[in-house]
């Protein structure tokens, strides 16, 4: 009995495993965290296509075309649509990771008014000289190594597999690379409860919304995995956090000309912790002051000061208080509101 | 009402919606703008979504060819004229198109608006969906594209049994952060696959100007003298200023009358020592200048 339950349990096991899947080669150099953390400026070139031929999803593959319809991308064939659909996937990640990146116009302008052949652009071997060039810091090859369907009548699968590879402009090293694979199997491996529906699964599994699905995962995950496991809308157990902001002083009525706008805050040490007045004036300096032992961990006081204008005339305006490891940019951010609002008006004389 | 009539009831008013592609109208007897801002998208969702909608969307109109302002700039500069107090409350339906078209130099405004979430799972049944309407709109007030969608994932041992174990994964995926965020990144993409691709425009290259950094000591009151650093750069840019090595990014504010002269001001020590200010000045798609002198 127990034999044939440790039999199920395995089958089962084994059935999982072979769906739906996700697989993953990636390698990141030790450097490149630190590196993001001070800021790193990338330039993002056109996209490879190396997914083999046979079984390759064509406009033969009906479902496909709402793909297509939604890319757009004029009369250009499928194969050549996928490179540029996955590398503005790609570019539109990035916007939420800690890089910063070189407009993709501005870049192919210059390399192309430099005389850079697209074979030149998409090697990596050139990466030194294409960042001199553009003036980045690190140059992003992408390449679309699977896009293609399987049909077995009781079973089908449809995978995307993308390959994103880091090189440093300054060095030539290779900083990062990650392979993933994501597919999805339809039929037997998804554990078909009738004879219609392991006859209809399969069929069903090669619909378009399936390819677009992985199409815009690959391309969040790869990005996710260049920018070490989280994007800007995910902070995780280490992002820092404050615990207290607020105004550091009572203030009756608008903040008028030539009067500060003084803020502190508290929460984890040796951060970058900035202040925003509504959207008006936003990412003002503040400072670590002292530091403070802790039962739940070492935190820190912060304060800043924002000296009110003339031109400062707005009421209604949040306060909140953003904070980050290192001073880079594009790092991740955390923001914290206080919970009022605040007036300036710098019309007026103190 | 029977049970089944419930089921029933439910799945008819769920069906419809989660088969909904992207509802959208363009004008094609007017121009397509090139430059557009996107304003902060409205609605009942969560406001980091909405955020994060607002920046995918950029980001795609961006890669259609498209000049898109940055979001800070542009908050910015609808804070500046009383159209923006708080983000998370912004009323996109409340701004003035025109004039705000006209204070902000660019061809179109991106308005996200009735942007709501939601999400339920009774292992039979799962929805979750983020969705909202997002127009183009032109500075004479028609709407040159509009799009109204919802992102949304259906499922649901009802529905797909006839594949238990990918239900099974899907129960286990439902409602998480980033299936939240690949239903924002699904609308985003969706959405601005309708745009047309701008192929014409032309992209300024150079950064705003800067000139003429000048720095002044106030009086020293309470053991603090006040440094107030003025310069002269493009209007309408960002500007601020590093008073190494003590602080960096004073924002500098554009003086009335005056636009192109930009004056900042922060407390320090009476008898501190600067080494250096550098101004920097960052225009509306993020290209940036920086000059640096001594005190």
């Amino acid at each position: 009995m127990r034999a044939v339950a440790s039999a199920c349990a395995g089958a089962a096991a084994l059935l999982l495993a072979g769906c739906t899947g996700v697989a993953v080669d990636v390698r990141a150099e030790p450097e490149l965290e630190r590196l993001r953390a001070v800021g790193y400026r990338i330039a993002v070139m056109p996209f490879q296509n190396h997914a083999p031929d046979e079984g390759f999803l064509s406009s033969t593959l009906a479902p496909v075309g709402e793909l297509i319809a939604l890319e757009g991308g004029g009369s250009a064939t499928m194969r050549d649509r996928i490179g540029p659909m996955l590398h503005d996937d790609v570019i539109a990640w990035l916007a939420q990771s800690e890089f910063e990146v070189m407009d993709p116009w501005t870049a192919a302008t210059l390399l192309t008014h430099a005389g850079r052949s697209a074979a030149e652009q998409q090697d990596p071997a050139r990466a030194v000289e294409l960042a001199r060039e553009l003036n980045v810091d690190g140059i992003l090859y992408g390449d679309v190594q699977r896009w293609n369907r399987s049909y077995y009548v009781l079973q089908s699968i449809v995978e995307v597999a993308l390959h994103l590879e880091l090189i440093d402009g300054g060095t030539g090293k290779r900083l990062f690379h990650t392979t993933r694979t994501e597919s999805i199997g339809s039929g037997l491996t998804g554990g078909p409860t009738g004879y219609v529906s392991v006859a209809t699964e399969p069929l069903a599994g090669l619909r378009g919304s399936h390819l677009l699905y992985l199409t815009r995962s690959v391309a969040r995950h790869a990005v996710t995995d260049l920018n070490g496991g989280m994007l800007g809308t995910q902070p995780g157990p280490l992002t820092p956090r404050l615990s207290v902001v607020a105004l550091a002083k009572d203030h009756m009525g608008p903040f008028r000309k030539g009067e500060r706008v003084d803020v502190i805050a508290v929460g984890s040490p040796d951060c970058d912790v900035r202040f925003d007045v509504g959207r008006l004036r936003v990412d003002v300096p503040m400072r670590q002051t002292e530091r403070h032992a802790d039962a739940r961990g070492e935190r820190a006081t912060y304060i800043g000061h924002y000296i009110v204008d003339a031109p400062d005339v707005a009421d209604d305006l949040p306060l909140a208080c953003t904070i980050q490891r290192g001073a880079a940019r594009r790092t991740v951010t955390s923001r914290y509101r206080w919970d009022g609002t605040l007036a300036l008006d710098g019309s007026l004389s103190p | 009402m029977s049970t089944r009539l419930r089921v029933a009831s439910l799945l008819a008013a769920v069906l419809p919606a989660a088969c909904g592609g992207v509802s959208h109208t363009i004008r094609t007897d007017v121009p397509a703008p090139r430059s557009i801002a996107v304003l902060p998208f409205g609605g009942t969702a969560d406001p980091e979504l909405r955020e994060a909608a607002r920046s995918l969307v950029q980001s795609r109109l961006r890669s259609q060819g498209y000049q898109v302002a940055e979001a800070a700039w542009t908050d910015r500069l609808l804070s500046e004229h009383g159209w923006l107090h708080d983000p998370v409350q912004f009323d996109p339906d409340a701004l003035p198109v025109g004039p705000a078209i006209a204070a902000l130099g660019v061809d179109a405004l991106a308005v996200g608006t009735n942007f709501s979430t939601s999400s339920f799972n009774v292992l039979i049944l799962r929805r979750q969906a983020f969705g909202g309407s997002v127009q183009l709109r032109l500075g004479d007030g028609t709407t040159w594209w509009s799009a109204q969608h919802s992102a949304s994932t259906l499922g649901g041992f009802l529905l797909t049994s006839g594949q238990v174990f990918e239900e099974l994964r899907a129960q286990g995926a439902h409602g998480t952060p980033m299936a939240t965020l690949a239903l924002v990144d699904e609308f985003a993409g969706d959405v601005a696959g309708t745009v047309p691709a701008q192929k014409g425009t032309e992209r300024p290259s150079a950064g705003p100007a800067l000139s003429a950094i000048h720095m002044q000591h106030g009086p020293a009151v309470a053991g603090l003298e006040r440094i107030v650093v003025e310069a002269t750069a493009s209007p309408g840019a960002t500007v601020c200023c590093d008073l190494a090595p003590y602080v960096e990014g004073v924002p500098m504010v554009a003086q009335a009358g005056r636009p192109e002269r930009f004056r900042g001001s922060h407390d320090l020590p009476a008898g501190t020592t600067i080494g250096s200010i550098a101004v920097r000045a960052r225009d509306a798609f993020g290209r940036e200048t920086r000059a640096e002198v001594k005190p």
